[in-house]
């Protein structure tokens, strides 16, 4: 029962994680220089 | 908790510092919103608050420049920002009331890993980010009613300056309020009706170095409040604004948002982790000892949300007494609640790990796999840069001649090409020896909108603003006024401010920079400043640290009994 909870958790938190990772990479990869140059920020 | 466990919970943050940082830790320097670094910095007015500027700097800069002196300054910035994850964890990590190294371990990975510390850590806080990561400590010393051990315990956000020390003063005087129970002591401290006094004295004593210069500042001290409507929380998740706040999020810049943070996907179980946290909080946190911290964890979220929900409100306070203005960017005062979580979410461990030890192993990989986007400097939104070799050229020339230096285009944040398009804080007038005026109104993009602007803030930028803005022609004033120097630091600008410098010699011509003289220009007289008594406050505080570290420092460490009041 142990182990199988303990890979029940161990599935969700692998999609979890790809899913964050994907996410990572695809923004990652846009130009990271934003219009106009002299904000603070932007809201 | 034990020194092993301790040592643990450090290597734990060091870890999660280095996950996090990822290319920030290459050689160079990182450049991300407010944070600066610049190599081989030097002491000057501006680095103790005596130029004229407010001191939001003050004394994180001085702490900067002072440890520059014995290590390259790019190391000391890793070495700053590798603290703050190490700190965080270890604080929080003996925080939590229980015997499993699991369970303490829970607590500080959550601390060190959340909302808060991403948004902040991408807006360059990182002076914020050590008052945070101490703030388990403050919480604890406060509680115990101990002003020395709070002295020990404010440290970091005394180095931090007035935002850390401002969130650390929420929790002293919070906690510091609340009364024990009839017939308990308060720990090894005082008893309950006479500690706070003493507890707000450590608090006053550790912020002198800020405080004094900001109540001598001889132009006083400027509020705008259009500020509000900036720097309110915002929604960073599909909850709404209050929603994202109880998610440790909800910071005013849209663009600090880690990549894939708000998801509903990542979102909806994150949710659900922190109301576990806070349920098992409410029902086991208070054998940590620290009764009054989800008060303060309830008044932080109440003054985070006051930018959002009653501006009105906030732009009063702040026309009536421009002090208010620390409440501005409220999101920061959310960070008791991420105390009480982390304890939360120790406490809901220890319960689980003695029936499923799997499972609370496994607790300890949630938040990094709920907010993967933190890693690897937020996804390249965080890596180390050099200065270009313009830059210190012109470092040489101002040093050679001195004299003061205006800083164009009249803006305050930059997007170098040098540094990746990454906004920042213009670094030349660190960067440059003496002073050197910017523009310090920043600006706030509202995504279609007109954007915020604030007002500007230091004295001879005031000064300068209208003459600058005005079109006209700039050598013959700036003359006058015993401006220098101009720099120019925007390549796509260089010829628009040449047209403005007529007569003025080039004197130094990059890529990245151009460097003008200004012939004839008159030495300006610098403005009285408070030097006698920011010099005494900053010796007081010194004196005050020495004091207190008389006490071990391994005994911060120490376990907080779960028995203990």
């Amino acid at each position: 029962m142990r182990i199988a909870v303990a890979m029940l958790a161990g599935v969700v938190l692998a999609l979890l994680a790809s899913f964050g990772v994907v996410r990572v990479i695809t923004t990652s990869q846009q130009d990271p220089v934003v219009k106009p140059l002299y904000n603070y920020g932007t809201r | 908790m034990s020194r092993g466990s301790a040592a643990v919970a450090a290597g734990t943050g060091l870890v999660l510092g280095l996950l996090a940082l990822g290319p920030a830790l290459a050689p160079g320097f990182t450049l991300a919103y407010d944070m600066v670094f610049v190599p081989h910095p030097v002491f000057d007015r501006e680095t103790f608050g005596l130029a004229g500027m407010l001191p939001r700097h003050v004394p994180s800069d001085a702490v900067v420049t002072a440890l520059a002196q014995v290590a390259p300054a790019d190391l000391v910035q890793k070495a700053i920002l590798l603290a703050v994850f190490v700190i965080a964890c270890v604080s929080a990590s003996a925080l939590v009331p229980s015997e499993r190294r699991t369970a303490r371990l829970a607590g500080g990975v959550v601390y060190a890993w959340n909302p808060f510390v991403a948004e902040r850590l991408l807006l360059g806080q990182w002076a914020l980010l050590l008052g945070y990561a101490a703030l388990p400590w403050v919480a604890r010393a406060a509680a115990r009613g101990e002003p020395r051990r709070l002295v020990l315990a404010l440290v970091p956000a005394a180095v931090g300056g007035f935002a850390a020390m401002a969130v650390s003063g929420l929790v002293v005087l919070v906690v510091g309020l609340h009364r024990p129970r009839p017939g308990r002591s308060v720990g090894v401290g005082r008893s309950g009706e006479r500690r706070l006094p003493w507890l707000l004295a450590g608090l006053l004593v550790m912020s002198l170095p800020w405080l004094v210069p900001s109540l001598a500042r001889f132009s006083g001290v400027p509020a705008d409040p259009a500020g509000v409507a900036a720097f309110a929380a915002r929604a960073d998740t599909p909850f709404g604004t209050l929603g994202s706040l109880l998610l440790l999020g909800g910071g005013w810049n849209a663009e600090t948002v880690p990549p894939g943070y708000g998801a509903a996907v990542t979102a909806v179980p994150w949710l659900c982790v922190v109301l576990f946290a806070l349920a098992a909080y409410a029902r086991g946190g208070r054998a940590a000892g620290l009764r009054g911290l989800g008060a303060a964890a309830l008044a932080g979220l109440v003054l985070a949300s006051l930018g959002a929900v009653v501006p009105g409100l906030l732009r009063w306070a702040i026309g009536l007494w421009p002090g208010f203005a620390v409440l501005r960017d409220g999101q920061q005062y959310v960070a008791p609640l991420a105390v009480v979580v982390a304890v939360g979410i120790g406490v809901a461990v220890d319960r689980v790990a003695g029936r499923r030890p799997e499972l609370a192993a496994l607790a300890l990989l949630v938040p990094v796999a709920l907010l993967p986007g933190l890693a690897w400097g937020a996804g390249g939104r965080l890596a180390a840069v050099r200065y270009p070799a313009d830059w210190s050229r012109a470092r040489a020339v101002v040093r050679a001649a001195p004299g003061d230096v205006l800083v164009l285009p009249w803006e305050a944040y930059r997007g170098y090409a040098w540094n990746g398009g990454r906004r920042v804080l213009d670094p030349l007038p660190r960067f440059l020896p003496g002073r050197v005026i910017l523009n310090d109104a920043v600006r706030v993009g509202t995504g279609g909108r007109r954007d915020l602007r604030m007002a500007v803030e230091d004295p001879r930028a005031r000064a300068l603003d209208p003459l600058i803005r005005s079109g006209a022609p700039l050598t013959g004033a700036l003359r006058a006024r015993g401006v220098r120097y101009v720099a120019v630091d925007a390549p796509e600008e260089f010829a628009t401010w040449a047209g403005r410098l007529p007569g003025a010699e080039r004197v130094v011509t990059g890529p990245d920079l151009l460097l003008y003289r200004i012939p004839g220009a008159a030495r300006s007289r610098a403005a009285p400043a408070a030097q006698w008594p920011t010099a005494i406050a900053s010796f007081t505080t010194f004196a005050a640290l020495v004091w207190s570290i008389r006490l071990l420092v391994g005994s911060l460490l120490a376990q907080s009994s779960p028995k203990e009041p």
